[in-house]
Protein backbone atom coordinates (compact mmCIF):
# COMPACT_ATOMS: atom_id res chain seq x y z
CA UNK A 1 0.00 0.00 0.00
CA UNK A 2 1.33 3.25 -0.99
CA UNK A 3 0.75 5.86 1.97
CA UNK A 4 -0.18 9.41 0.86
CA UNK A 5 2.24 12.20 1.85
CA UNK A 6 0.77 15.29 2.13
CA UNK A 7 2.13 18.15 -0.46
CA UNK A 8 3.21 21.25 1.13
CA UNK A 9 0.36 23.37 -0.13
CA UNK A 10 -1.87 20.21 1.56
CA UNK A 11 -0.12 19.97 4.90
CA UNK A 12 -0.34 24.46 4.94
CA UNK A 13 -3.90 24.17 4.75
CA UNK A 14 -4.79 21.88 7.02
CA UNK A 15 -2.49 23.98 9.88
CA UNK A 16 -4.33 26.50 11.01
CA UNK A 17 -6.71 24.36 13.27
CA UNK A 18 -4.46 22.04 13.63
CA UNK A 19 -2.47 25.13 15.35
CA UNK A 20 -5.11 26.31 16.48
CA UNK A 21 -6.39 23.13 18.72
CA UNK A 22 -2.78 22.51 20.35
CA UNK A 23 -2.39 26.09 21.37
CA UNK A 24 -6.08 25.47 23.49
CA UNK A 25 -4.68 22.62 24.62
CA UNK A 26 -1.33 23.92 25.64
CA UNK A 27 -3.28 27.57 27.34
CA UNK A 28 -5.32 24.94 29.07
CA UNK A 29 -2.77 22.89 31.03
CA UNK A 30 -1.10 26.27 31.67
CA UNK A 31 -4.44 27.57 33.54
CA UNK A 32 -4.58 24.69 34.83
CA UNK A 33 -1.57 24.54 36.37
CA UNK A 34 -1.72 28.16 37.41
CA UNK A 35 -5.11 27.60 39.24
CA UNK A 36 -4.06 24.16 40.92
CA UNK A 37 -0.43 26.70 42.13
CA UNK A 38 1.69 23.80 41.15
CA UNK A 39 3.86 26.14 39.82
CA UNK A 40 4.20 28.57 43.06
CA UNK A 41 7.61 27.64 43.42
CA UNK A 42 8.49 28.80 39.55
CA UNK A 43 7.13 31.98 40.76
CA UNK A 44 9.46 34.98 39.64
CA UNK A 45 10.01 36.27 43.91
CA UNK A 46 13.76 34.67 43.40
CA UNK A 47 14.28 36.62 40.01
CA UNK A 48 13.45 39.92 41.12
CA UNK A 49 15.12 39.57 44.84
CA UNK A 50 18.28 38.83 41.92
CA UNK A 51 18.10 41.47 40.03
CA UNK A 52 17.65 43.91 42.96
CA UNK A 53 21.41 42.48 44.59
CA UNK A 54 23.01 43.09 41.30
CA UNK A 55 21.21 46.49 40.39
CA UNK A 56 22.14 47.53 44.20
CA UNK A 57 25.40 46.48 43.32
CA UNK A 58 25.88 47.99 40.06
CA UNK A 59 24.86 51.55 41.76
CA UNK A 60 26.91 51.48 44.41
CA UNK A 61 29.70 50.67 42.11
CA UNK A 62 28.97 53.52 40.49
CA UNK A 63 28.95 55.88 42.89
CA UNK A 64 32.31 54.32 44.20
CA UNK A 65 33.75 55.13 41.40
CA UNK A 66 32.63 58.63 40.87
CA UNK A 67 33.65 59.45 43.95
CA UNK A 68 36.93 57.98 43.90
CA UNK A 69 37.51 58.75 40.30
CA UNK B 1 5.62 24.65 12.08
CA UNK B 2 4.28 20.94 11.01
CA UNK B 3 7.51 20.00 9.77
CA UNK B 4 9.88 20.19 12.56
CA UNK B 5 12.70 17.75 12.15
CA UNK B 6 12.58 14.07 13.46
CA UNK B 7 14.98 14.85 16.64
CA UNK B 8 12.21 17.83 17.49
CA UNK B 9 9.58 15.90 17.21
CA UNK B 10 10.33 12.92 19.25
CA UNK B 11 8.75 14.16 22.61
CA UNK B 12 5.38 14.83 21.00
CA UNK B 13 3.87 17.51 19.62
CA UNK B 14 3.59 20.42 22.27
CA UNK B 15 7.55 20.22 21.55
CA UNK B 16 5.94 22.30 18.13
CA UNK B 17 5.81 25.37 20.97
CA UNK B 18 9.75 25.33 21.09
CA UNK B 19 9.82 26.28 16.84
CA UNK B 20 6.62 28.47 17.08
CA UNK B 21 4.45 31.06 19.22
CA UNK B 22 2.51 28.39 21.35
CA UNK B 23 3.21 29.19 25.10
CA UNK B 24 6.20 26.30 26.06
CA UNK B 25 5.17 24.43 29.55
CA UNK B 26 7.71 24.52 32.15
CA UNK B 27 8.25 20.44 31.16
CA UNK B 28 9.07 20.98 27.66
CA UNK B 29 12.05 23.56 28.42
CA UNK B 30 15.51 23.29 27.28
CA UNK B 31 17.32 25.33 29.88
CA UNK B 32 17.14 22.93 32.66
CA UNK B 33 20.93 23.79 34.44
CA UNK B 34 22.38 27.54 35.23
CA UNK B 35 25.30 27.00 32.88
CA UNK B 36 23.64 25.89 29.08
CA UNK B 37 21.69 29.20 29.34
CA UNK B 38 24.70 31.59 30.42
CA UNK B 39 26.78 30.01 27.60
CA UNK B 40 23.58 30.76 25.12
CA UNK B 41 23.65 34.47 26.57
CA UNK B 42 28.01 34.52 25.92
CA UNK B 43 27.65 33.23 22.44
CA UNK B 44 24.73 36.29 22.03
CA UNK B 45 27.21 39.08 23.71
CA UNK B 46 30.80 37.99 22.47
CA UNK B 47 30.72 37.97 18.76
CA UNK B 48 33.28 40.11 16.83
CA UNK B 49 31.62 43.30 17.41
CA UNK B 50 32.02 42.95 21.43
CA UNK B 51 36.07 43.49 20.44
CA UNK B 52 34.79 46.42 18.33
CA UNK B 53 33.31 47.71 21.31
CA UNK B 54 36.42 47.25 23.51
CA UNK B 55 38.22 49.43 21.19
CA UNK B 56 36.04 52.03 21.34
CA UNK B 57 36.00 52.01 25.18
CA UNK B 58 39.50 53.90 25.06
CA UNK B 59 37.67 56.48 22.88
CA UNK B 60 36.29 57.67 26.46
CA UNK B 61 39.83 58.68 27.64
CA UNK B 62 40.60 56.59 30.16
CA UNK B 63 41.06 52.88 29.45
CA UNK B 64 40.51 52.10 32.99
CA UNK B 65 37.02 54.17 33.64
CA UNK B 66 35.96 52.77 30.29
CA UNK B 67 36.43 49.04 30.92
CA UNK B 68 34.98 49.80 35.01
CA UNK B 69 32.27 51.98 33.96
CA UNK B 70 30.63 49.62 30.87
CA UNK B 71 31.10 46.78 33.36
CA UNK B 72 28.40 48.36 35.84
CA UNK B 73 26.56 49.93 32.78
CA UNK B 74 26.02 46.45 31.72
CA UNK B 75 25.46 44.75 35.22
CA UNK B 76 22.68 47.93 36.06
CA UNK B 77 20.89 47.28 32.53
CA UNK B 78 20.61 43.64 32.52
CA UNK B 79 19.02 43.47 35.65
CA UNK B 80 16.66 45.45 34.81
CA UNK B 81 16.12 43.93 31.04
CA UNK B 82 16.15 40.39 32.25
CA UNK B 83 12.78 40.92 34.33
CA UNK B 84 11.86 43.49 31.89
CA UNK B 85 12.02 41.71 29.18
CA UNK B 86 11.81 37.96 30.30
CA UNK B 87 9.41 37.86 32.87
CA UNK B 88 6.32 37.21 31.84
CA UNK B 89 7.70 35.19 29.08
CA UNK B 90 9.11 32.83 31.77
CA UNK B 91 6.47 32.91 33.65
CA UNK B 92 3.32 31.79 30.81
CA UNK B 93 6.25 30.34 28.30
CA UNK B 94 5.04 32.86 25.49
CA UNK B 95 7.55 34.99 22.86
CA UNK B 96 8.64 38.53 23.54
CA UNK B 97 6.23 39.73 21.05
CA UNK B 98 3.03 37.61 23.18
CA UNK B 99 4.32 38.73 26.27
CA UNK B 100 4.02 42.46 24.91
CA UNK B 101 0.50 42.40 24.36
CA UNK B 102 -0.91 42.75 27.69
CA UNK B 103 0.93 46.14 27.93
CA UNK B 104 0.73 47.29 24.51
CA UNK B 105 -2.24 46.01 23.12
CA UNK B 106 -2.90 43.21 21.07
CA UNK B 107 -2.30 45.43 18.13
CA UNK B 108 0.07 47.92 19.59
CA UNK B 109 2.75 44.85 20.34
CA UNK B 110 3.51 45.24 16.45
CA UNK B 111 5.56 47.81 16.98
CA UNK B 112 7.89 45.24 19.46
CA UNK B 113 7.54 43.16 16.54
CA UNK B 114 9.55 45.32 14.24
CA UNK B 115 11.84 45.80 16.72
CA UNK B 116 12.52 42.21 17.02
CA UNK B 117 13.00 41.85 13.68
CA UNK B 118 14.86 44.91 12.89
CA UNK B 119 17.51 43.79 15.94
CA UNK B 120 17.78 39.87 15.34
CA UNK B 121 17.98 40.12 11.42
CA UNK B 122 20.11 43.45 11.53
CA UNK B 123 22.68 42.25 14.14
CA UNK B 124 22.88 38.38 12.23
CA UNK B 125 23.23 40.40 9.16
CA UNK B 126 25.98 42.43 10.35
CA UNK B 127 27.81 39.29 12.10
CA UNK B 128 26.96 37.78 8.46
CA UNK B 129 29.07 40.61 6.40
CA UNK B 130 31.81 40.94 9.19
CA UNK B 131 32.30 36.87 9.44
CA UNK B 132 32.61 36.76 4.93
CA UNK B 133 34.94 39.60 4.71
CA UNK B 134 36.92 38.41 7.75
CA UNK B 135 37.40 34.71 6.15
CA UNK B 136 38.18 35.96 3.19
CA UNK B 137 41.15 38.13 4.63
CA UNK B 138 42.17 34.86 6.64
CA UNK B 139 41.83 32.86 3.52
CA UNK B 140 43.63 34.67 1.28
CA UNK B 141 46.42 36.24 3.83
CA UNK B 142 49.68 36.30 2.27
CA UNK B 143 48.34 36.34 -1.28
CA UNK B 144 48.48 39.09 -3.83
CA UNK B 145 44.44 39.45 -4.91
CA UNK B 146 42.49 41.85 -7.26
CA UNK B 147 40.06 43.26 -5.68
CA UNK B 148 37.25 42.52 -8.17
CA UNK B 149 38.63 38.39 -7.24
CA UNK B 150 38.22 39.42 -3.70
CA UNK B 151 34.38 40.83 -3.62
CA UNK B 152 33.38 37.36 -5.49
CA UNK B 153 35.64 35.30 -2.95
CA UNK B 154 33.21 37.40 -0.15
CA UNK B 155 29.72 36.27 -2.04
CA UNK B 156 30.74 32.77 -2.08
CA UNK B 157 31.87 32.71 1.68
CA UNK B 158 28.81 35.07 2.35
CA UNK B 159 26.47 32.13 0.93
CA UNK B 160 28.11 29.74 2.52
CA UNK B 161 27.44 30.84 5.78
CA UNK B 162 24.40 31.38 5.05
CA UNK B 163 23.54 28.18 4.28
CA UNK B 164 25.39 26.33 7.02
CA UNK B 165 22.83 28.95 9.04
CA UNK B 166 19.88 27.20 8.04
CA UNK B 167 21.24 23.99 8.23
CA UNK B 168 22.20 24.47 11.95
CA UNK B 169 18.54 26.52 12.76
CA UNK B 170 16.38 24.56 10.66
CA UNK B 171 16.75 22.04 13.83
CA UNK B 172 15.10 24.20 16.22
CA UNK B 173 15.57 25.35 19.68
CA UNK B 174 17.55 21.90 20.77
CA UNK B 175 20.55 22.22 18.24
CA UNK B 176 20.17 26.28 18.72
CA UNK B 177 21.16 25.85 22.08
CA UNK B 178 24.11 23.02 21.55
CA UNK B 179 25.30 25.35 19.08
CA UNK B 180 25.45 28.31 21.04
CA UNK B 181 27.44 25.97 24.08
CA UNK B 182 30.30 24.97 21.66
CA UNK B 183 30.33 28.34 20.26
CA UNK B 184 30.13 30.41 23.69
CA UNK B 185 33.11 27.70 24.84
CA UNK B 186 35.35 28.09 21.68
CA UNK B 187 34.79 31.70 22.32
CA UNK B 188 35.93 31.97 25.96
CA UNK B 189 38.92 29.98 25.03
CA UNK B 190 40.37 32.13 22.27
CA UNK B 191 39.27 35.23 24.72
CA UNK B 192 41.57 33.83 27.37
CA UNK B 193 44.37 33.09 24.59
CA UNK B 194 44.40 36.79 23.68
CA UNK B 195 44.55 37.60 27.34
CA UNK B 196 47.45 36.26 28.26
CA UNK B 197 49.14 36.56 25.16
CA UNK B 198 48.32 40.66 25.79
CA UNK B 199 50.01 39.77 29.42
CA UNK B 200 52.83 38.05 27.91
CA UNK B 201 53.53 40.76 25.41
CA UNK B 202 52.85 43.82 27.11
CA UNK B 203 52.44 43.53 30.88
CA UNK B 204 49.15 44.15 31.77
CA UNK B 205 49.88 46.54 34.22
CA UNK B 206 50.63 48.90 30.93
CA UNK B 207 48.33 48.35 28.99
CA UNK B 208 46.19 49.05 31.78
CA UNK B 209 47.68 52.53 32.20
CA UNK B 210 47.74 53.41 28.46
CA UNK B 211 45.23 56.08 27.76
CA UNK B 212 45.01 57.74 24.25
CA UNK B 213 45.63 61.23 23.89
CA UNK B 214 43.46 64.02 25.47
CA UNK B 215 42.49 65.48 21.96
CA UNK B 216 40.92 62.34 20.70
CA UNK B 217 39.60 61.51 23.75
CA UNK B 218 35.61 61.89 23.91
CA UNK B 219 36.05 64.28 27.26
CA UNK B 220 39.12 65.28 29.85
CA UNK B 221 36.46 65.32 32.35
CA UNK B 222 36.79 61.68 34.65
CA UNK B 223 33.44 61.53 35.89
CA UNK B 224 32.17 62.34 32.51
CA UNK B 225 34.13 59.75 30.93
CA UNK B 226 32.52 57.05 33.51
CA UNK B 227 29.49 58.79 32.35
CA UNK B 228 29.77 57.64 28.97
CA UNK B 229 31.18 54.31 29.94
CA UNK B 230 28.50 53.56 31.79
CA UNK B 231 26.06 54.71 29.28
CA UNK B 232 27.80 52.58 26.62
CA UNK B 233 27.13 49.43 28.97
CA UNK B 234 23.14 50.19 29.56
CA UNK B 235 22.97 50.78 26.20
CA UNK B 236 24.36 47.23 24.92
CA UNK B 237 22.19 45.59 27.39
CA UNK B 238 19.26 47.36 26.09
CA UNK B 239 19.69 45.53 22.85
CA UNK B 240 18.78 42.47 24.93
CA UNK B 241 15.19 43.10 25.19
CA UNK B 242 14.19 41.95 22.13
CA UNK B 243 16.16 38.67 22.86
CA UNK B 244 14.95 38.41 26.48
CA UNK B 245 11.74 37.13 26.28
CA UNK B 246 12.15 34.40 23.17
CA UNK B 247 14.85 33.05 25.49
CA UNK B 248 13.49 33.21 28.93
CA UNK B 249 10.51 30.73 27.63
CA UNK B 250 12.84 28.35 27.57
CA UNK B 251 14.03 28.24 30.96
CA UNK B 252 12.75 25.71 33.46
CA UNK B 253 13.54 27.62 37.42
CA UNK B 254 13.26 31.14 37.94
CA UNK B 255 17.15 30.95 39.70
CA UNK B 256 18.70 30.77 36.45
CA UNK B 257 16.78 33.95 34.31
CA UNK B 258 18.57 36.68 35.82
CA UNK B 259 22.18 35.38 37.20
CA UNK B 260 22.97 33.52 33.75
CA UNK B 261 21.77 36.38 32.02
CA UNK B 262 24.07 38.97 33.76
CA UNK B 263 27.27 36.46 34.28
CA UNK B 264 26.53 35.34 30.23
CA UNK B 265 25.92 38.60 28.52
CA UNK B 266 27.18 41.01 30.47
CA UNK B 267 30.57 39.42 32.15
CA UNK B 268 31.41 36.78 29.96
CA UNK B 269 30.30 37.73 26.54
CA UNK B 270 30.23 41.42 26.65
CA UNK B 271 32.50 42.46 29.17
CA UNK B 272 35.94 40.19 28.71
CA UNK B 273 36.07 40.44 25.01
CA UNK B 274 35.51 44.29 25.69
CA UNK B 275 38.34 44.36 28.31
CA UNK B 276 40.84 42.66 25.33
CA UNK B 277 39.89 44.83 22.96
CA UNK B 278 40.70 47.83 25.05
CA UNK B 279 43.89 46.78 26.40
CA UNK B 280 44.35 45.60 22.71
CA UNK B 281 44.00 48.71 20.90
CA UNK B 282 45.54 50.77 23.63
CA UNK B 283 48.52 48.73 23.53
CA UNK B 284 49.05 48.22 19.98
CA UNK B 285 47.44 51.65 18.52
CA UNK B 286 45.21 49.34 16.15
CA UNK B 287 41.34 49.13 16.79
CA UNK B 288 40.68 46.73 14.06
CA UNK B 289 40.79 42.49 15.76
CA UNK B 290 42.32 41.39 12.13
CA UNK B 291 45.04 43.51 12.43
CA UNK B 292 45.80 43.51 16.48
CA UNK B 293 45.30 39.48 16.74
CA UNK B 294 47.75 38.90 13.72
CA UNK B 295 50.20 41.77 16.08
CA UNK B 296 49.68 39.93 19.38
CA UNK B 297 49.90 36.81 18.40
CA UNK B 298 51.83 36.36 15.56
CA UNK B 299 50.89 35.68 11.97
CA UNK B 300 50.55 32.10 11.94
CA UNK B 301 48.58 32.16 15.51
CA UNK B 302 46.88 35.40 14.71
CA UNK B 303 45.52 34.11 11.51
CA UNK B 304 44.23 30.87 12.94
CA UNK B 305 42.97 32.78 16.23
CA UNK B 306 40.90 35.01 13.69
CA UNK B 307 39.63 31.96 11.69
CA UNK B 308 38.56 30.94 14.92
CA UNK B 309 37.00 33.82 16.02
CA UNK B 310 35.06 34.48 13.10
CA UNK B 311 33.97 30.56 13.48
CA UNK B 312 32.18 31.20 16.43
CA UNK B 313 30.06 34.11 15.45
CA UNK B 314 27.60 31.48 13.92
CA UNK B 315 26.48 30.71 17.55
CA UNK B 316 25.16 34.19 17.72
CA UNK B 317 23.58 34.20 14.12
CA UNK B 318 21.78 30.77 14.37
CA UNK B 319 20.54 32.22 17.95
CA UNK B 320 19.17 35.30 16.63
CA UNK B 321 17.79 33.89 13.26
CA UNK B 322 15.85 31.30 15.61
CA UNK B 323 14.44 33.64 17.37
CA UNK B 324 13.24 35.92 14.76
CA UNK B 325 11.86 32.82 13.01
CA UNK B 326 9.75 32.06 16.05
CA UNK B 327 8.78 36.46 16.44
CA UNK B 328 8.14 36.37 12.52
CA UNK B 329 5.33 34.06 13.01
CA UNK B 330 3.15 36.42 14.39
CA UNK B 331 2.25 37.23 11.11
CA UNK B 332 -0.09 34.34 10.24
CA UNK B 333 1.09 33.32 7.03
CA UNK B 334 4.11 31.95 8.63
CA UNK B 335 2.64 30.37 11.27
CA UNK B 336 1.35 27.74 9.03
CA UNK B 337 4.45 27.01 7.47
CA UNK B 338 6.91 24.49 8.21
CA UNK B 339 9.75 25.74 10.56
CA UNK B 340 12.87 24.88 7.94
CA UNK B 341 10.58 27.04 5.07
CA UNK B 342 10.45 29.44 8.12
CA UNK B 343 14.12 29.99 8.72
CA UNK B 344 14.70 29.73 4.58
CA UNK B 345 12.59 32.97 4.56
CA UNK B 346 13.91 34.43 7.31
CA UNK B 347 17.52 34.32 6.03
CA UNK B 348 16.47 35.92 2.51
CA UNK B 349 17.67 39.17 3.79
CA UNK B 350 21.40 37.34 4.78
CA UNK B 351 21.47 36.14 1.30
CA UNK B 352 21.68 39.96 0.04
CA UNK B 353 24.16 41.03 2.43
CA UNK B 354 26.31 38.15 0.92
CA UNK B 355 26.15 40.23 -2.51
CA UNK B 356 26.84 44.01 -0.59
CA UNK B 357 28.81 43.21 2.53
CA UNK B 358 30.44 46.19 2.59
CA UNK B 359 27.68 48.37 2.30
CA UNK B 360 25.64 46.64 5.31
CA UNK B 361 29.13 47.38 7.48
CA UNK B 362 28.90 51.03 6.17
CA UNK B 363 25.51 51.59 6.95
CA UNK B 364 23.65 48.84 8.98
CA UNK B 365 25.78 49.35 12.06
CA UNK B 366 25.18 52.72 12.25
CA UNK B 367 21.47 52.43 13.04
CA UNK B 368 21.82 49.58 15.29
CA UNK B 369 23.69 52.47 17.77
CA UNK B 370 20.14 53.15 18.33
CA UNK B 371 19.45 50.01 20.16
CA UNK B 372 18.97 51.97 23.95
CA UNK B 373 17.16 54.74 22.67
CA UNK B 374 14.48 52.04 20.93
CA UNK B 375 13.94 50.26 23.64
CA UNK B 376 14.22 52.58 27.02
CA UNK B 377 10.92 53.55 26.86
CA UNK B 378 9.78 49.89 26.20
CA UNK B 379 11.70 48.46 28.67
CA UNK B 380 10.10 50.73 31.56
CA UNK B 381 6.49 49.89 29.77
CA UNK B 382 6.95 46.34 30.23
CA UNK B 383 8.51 46.32 33.75
CA UNK B 384 5.69 48.38 35.58
CA UNK B 385 3.54 46.77 33.37
CA UNK B 386 3.98 43.24 34.63
CA UNK B 387 5.54 43.35 37.88
CA UNK B 388 3.47 46.65 39.42
CA UNK B 389 0.04 47.19 37.47
CA UNK B 390 -1.02 43.37 37.15
CA UNK B 391 1.61 42.26 40.30
CA UNK B 392 2.89 39.26 37.99
CA UNK B 393 -0.42 37.65 36.59
CA UNK B 394 -2.31 38.10 33.15
CA UNK B 395 -4.50 35.84 31.30
CA UNK B 396 -2.29 33.78 28.57
CA UNK B 397 -5.48 32.75 26.85
CA UNK B 398 -6.18 36.04 26.10
CA UNK B 399 -2.80 36.92 24.85
CA UNK B 400 -3.77 34.78 21.55
CA UNK B 401 -7.48 36.38 21.14
CA UNK B 402 -7.11 38.99 19.27
CA UNK B 403 -10.78 40.35 18.57
CA UNK B 404 -12.36 43.71 19.54
CA UNK B 405 -13.80 43.00 23.52
CA UNK B 406 -11.49 40.79 24.81
CA UNK B 407 -9.42 41.66 27.60
CA UNK B 408 -5.91 43.24 25.95
CA UNK B 409 -7.62 45.26 23.32
CA UNK B 410 -7.52 49.01 24.65
CA UNK B 411 -8.66 51.37 21.81
CA UNK B 412 -8.72 49.71 19.25
CA UNK B 413 -5.72 46.91 20.20
CA UNK B 414 -3.43 49.30 21.16
CA UNK B 415 -3.16 50.83 24.46
CA UNK B 416 -2.07 54.50 23.87
CA UNK B 417 -0.80 55.13 26.94
CA UNK B 418 1.96 53.21 26.80
CA UNK B 419 2.69 54.71 23.23
CA UNK B 420 2.80 57.78 24.35
CA UNK B 421 5.17 57.14 27.39
CA UNK B 422 7.49 55.07 24.82
CA UNK B 423 7.79 58.44 22.42
CA UNK B 424 7.88 60.66 25.07
CA UNK B 425 10.82 58.75 26.57
CA UNK B 426 12.40 58.38 23.44
CA UNK B 427 12.31 62.26 23.02
CA UNK B 428 13.77 62.32 26.59
CA UNK B 429 16.62 60.01 25.82
CA UNK B 430 17.70 61.81 22.37
CA UNK B 431 17.42 65.32 24.53
CA UNK B 432 19.88 63.84 27.11
CA UNK B 433 22.67 61.53 24.52
CA UNK B 434 22.73 61.18 20.93
CA UNK B 435 24.52 57.85 20.79
CA UNK B 436 26.01 58.47 17.04
CA UNK B 437 27.10 61.77 17.13
CA UNK B 438 27.81 61.56 21.24
CA UNK B 439 26.02 65.55 21.55
CA UNK B 440 24.65 65.30 25.60
CA UNK B 441 22.55 67.45 27.51
CA UNK B 442 23.26 68.71 30.56
CA UNK B 443 21.73 66.15 33.44
CA UNK B 444 24.02 63.26 31.45
CA UNK B 445 27.21 64.62 32.86
CA UNK B 446 26.10 62.92 36.61
CA UNK B 447 23.41 60.35 35.57
CA UNK B 448 23.43 59.51 32.14
CA UNK B 449 20.60 59.19 29.69
CA UNK B 450 19.40 55.80 30.44
CA UNK B 451 18.63 56.26 34.16
CA UNK B 452 16.87 59.25 33.85
CA UNK B 453 14.74 58.41 31.40
CA UNK B 454 13.54 54.94 32.66
CA UNK B 455 12.64 56.50 36.09
CA UNK B 456 10.62 59.30 34.18
CA UNK B 457 9.11 56.52 31.96
CA UNK B 458 8.13 54.40 34.25
CA UNK B 459 6.26 57.13 36.43
CA UNK B 460 4.95 58.42 33.94
CA UNK B 461 3.33 55.09 32.78
CA UNK B 462 2.36 54.23 36.39
CA UNK B 463 0.33 57.40 36.79
CA UNK B 464 -1.61 58.02 33.65
CA UNK B 465 -2.43 54.32 33.70
CA UNK B 466 -3.64 54.95 37.34
CA UNK B 467 -5.70 57.96 35.80
CA UNK B 468 -6.78 56.99 32.31
CA UNK B 469 -6.91 53.19 31.71
CA UNK B 470 -7.55 51.59 34.95
CA UNK B 471 -10.49 53.37 36.12
CA UNK B 472 -12.28 52.35 32.46
CA UNK B 473 -11.71 48.74 33.21
CA UNK B 474 -9.71 48.49 30.48
CA UNK B 475 -6.76 45.76 30.40
CA UNK B 476 -7.65 43.07 32.51
CA UNK B 477 -5.88 44.67 35.43
CA UNK B 478 -8.38 44.42 37.76
CA UNK B 479 -9.46 40.78 39.44
CA UNK B 480 -7.68 39.25 36.17
CA UNK B 481 -7.31 35.62 38.24
CA UNK B 482 -11.26 35.38 38.39
CA UNK B 483 -12.27 36.28 35.48
CA UNK B 484 -12.88 32.54 34.09
CA UNK B 485 -15.06 33.26 30.86
CA UNK B 486 -13.96 30.97 27.69
CA UNK B 487 -11.86 32.91 24.77
CA UNK B 488 -11.63 31.90 21.16
CA UNK B 489 -7.69 31.83 20.38
CA UNK B 490 -5.92 31.71 17.46
CA UNK B 491 -2.64 31.78 16.14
Amino acid sequence: MIEHTPTLAEAVASTPAKLDQELARQLNELTADEREGSDRARLLRPAVLEAAVWCSAALGAWLAVALVG
Amino acid sequence: MTAVPAEDTANGPSVHALAGRLPVLFRDRIYTSYVPFLLTLTTLAAASYSYLVGSALVGVGSTRLGMIGYLIGMVLGLSFVSLAGGGLSYRYGVDTVDASKAPLGMRGSVALLFGVLLCTLGWANVLVAMTARGAVRVLLAGHAVATTHQETEIILVGLALVASIWVLARRGAGWMERVATICASAQLCIAAILFVAILYKYGIFNAWMTDISPEHAYSSDRTMQLTYAVEFGICNSLSMLPYMGGLARLVRNSRHLVGPTILGYAVCGAFFPAVIGALATAATGEAEPAVWIIRIAGPQAGTLLFGAMLLANLGAVVTQIYLAGVSVQQIRVFARLPWPLVVALVLIPSGFVAFNTQWVLDHVMNWLAYNGVMFVGLGSVLFVDFFVLRRCRVQPAHLFAARHGQMYWFWGGVNWVAVVVVAAATALYFWLFDPLSLRVGSLFHYAGAAVPTTIFSSGAYYVLMKWLVLPRGYGGYRNCENIDQPVAVEL
